[in-house]
């Protein structure tokens, strides 16, 4: 092991402080999900205060007003919300506050491809959800998705060098990124984005679920943790996001055992929605901002 | 003509394409459309699939590649699904069941 100073928990957190504000549109959606009329509100409040969610937001709602041969040129969130609904206007306010949030967190230093990886996770995690009958609400499995790597981009602002050497070795050998990241840093992406996820006042199923995701036995009466590491898992095995890097080593049986996950070909439309729905979520939301 | 089972995004469909699965799009709870398998695609479907806000939809595209193409294009797709797994042991019964449906998946 290299060395630096001890990671700690207080030494994640004091760091953390050099990144952007975490966007607190994803707080808000997430703790208003049970209260569907002061999520509207919340919503429309803080859609409205961002330009980039305002704008995409009324991107797609003009797309189907045009497709629906509407006159009306749709400029009003709440017209926008009426017009595409609720759950399609959270999904688009979190991927685009959480997109916009690791892009200027990563500067312009890091691949575009770790983008890609965690919109692809973020779809695959929902499209499995929906596959099994939802265990756990589609925005936290959205969330979750797009947050479960942020502590490799927390490693990266400290050492980028350090963290691209233990990619490039975990492509290259047998090793796990996590066992790599901590003979380089003494600690491993996963509990570093626990530590950043508790920070930002996520719900401790979130934190949990990116604690354990490459790990995930030790926590399966968190449903959220198996769906999160199967999700990352399908991903990789359709070569979805950062290609150069995807491989399966290991899946956890008893995480598709607590899932009721049976991999038969009904696996083979959820693969097609996934991949599809990925492509789709990166054509729209790598747009220029 | 043989065709392709394909998942595509909306944002790719055209009039005229096959539906190779049901289109059943749901909004807040209630089922907005419905067009079955084997229909093609009006223009009118196109407008409605982008209004009902559908992300994607599976559909049979014409295969028009030759039979070596196809028998390239596996090859190739297959080598690909080891590569991913290259690392894994397939010994492992899950990892073995994951590994064939991806296989079959990107073969098929």
């Amino acid at each position: 092991m290299m060395s630096r100073p001890i990671i700690t928990r207080d030494t994640v957190i004091q760091r953390s402080r050099m990144m952007p504000s975490f966007p607190i549109v994803v707080q808000e959606i997430l703790a208003t999900l049970d209260d569907p009329d002061t999520n509207l509100n919340v919503l429309m409040r803080y859609i409205s205060l961002d330009p980039v969610i305002t704008a995409r937001v009324l991107a797609v709602a003009n797309n189907a007003a045009m497709h629906g041969r509407r006159d009306a040129d749709v400029s009003s969130i709440f017209t926008a919300i009426s017009l595409i609904g609720l759950g399609k206007v959270r999904s688009i306010a979190l991927i685009s506050s959480l997109g916009a949030f690791i892009q200027k967190a990563a500067a312009l230093s890091l691949p575009t491809s770790f983008w890609e990886h965690s919109v692809a996770i973020s779809i695959s995690a929902q499209e499995l959800n929906l596959h099994l009958g939802q265990p756990v609400s589609s925005d936290v499995a959205l969330t979750s998705g797009m947050l479960h790597d942020m502590g490799q981009l927390w490693l990266f602002t400290l050492d980028a060098d350090a963290e691209r050497a233990c990619w490039q070795k975990s492509i290259d050998s047998k090793e796990g990124i996590e066992d790599l990241e901590r003979e380089a840093f003494g600690i491993d992406h996963a509990t570093v984005g626990a530590w950043l996820a508790e920070f930002w006042k996520l719900s401790p199923i979130i934190v949990n679920a990116i604690q354990h995701h490459h790990n995930p036995d030790s926590a399966l009466d968190n449903p959220l943790v198996p769906l999160i590491h199967v999700a990352e898992v399908l991903g990789n095995a359709l070569d979805l996001g950062h290609r150069d890097q995807n491989r399966v080593t290991h899946i956890s049986s008893a995480a598709c055992q607590t899932l009721e996950l049976v991999l038969d070909d009904t696996m083979l439309p959820l693969f097609g929605r996934i991949e599809a729905r990925s492509r789709h979520a990166n054509q729209f939301f790598s747009l220029p901002r | 003509m043989r065709t392709r089972h394909q998942y595509i995004p909306v944002t790719d469909i055209e009039p005229g394409m096959v539906l190779g699965e049901t289109v059943q799009v749901a909004e807040r709870g209630l089922l907005s459309i419905v067009l079955p398998a084997g229909h093609p695609l009006t223009p009118d479907n196109v407008n409605q699939l982008h209004t009902h806000h559908a992300e994607f939809i599976c559909i049979d595209q014409p295969d028009e590649r030759s039979d070596e193409q196809i028998t390239l294009d596996t090859e190739q797709a297959a080598q690909r699904v080891q590569q991913i797994f290259k690392d894994c042991n397939l010994d492992d019964p899950t990892l073995l069941e994951l590994f064939d449906q991806v296989m079959a998946y990107r073969t098929a």
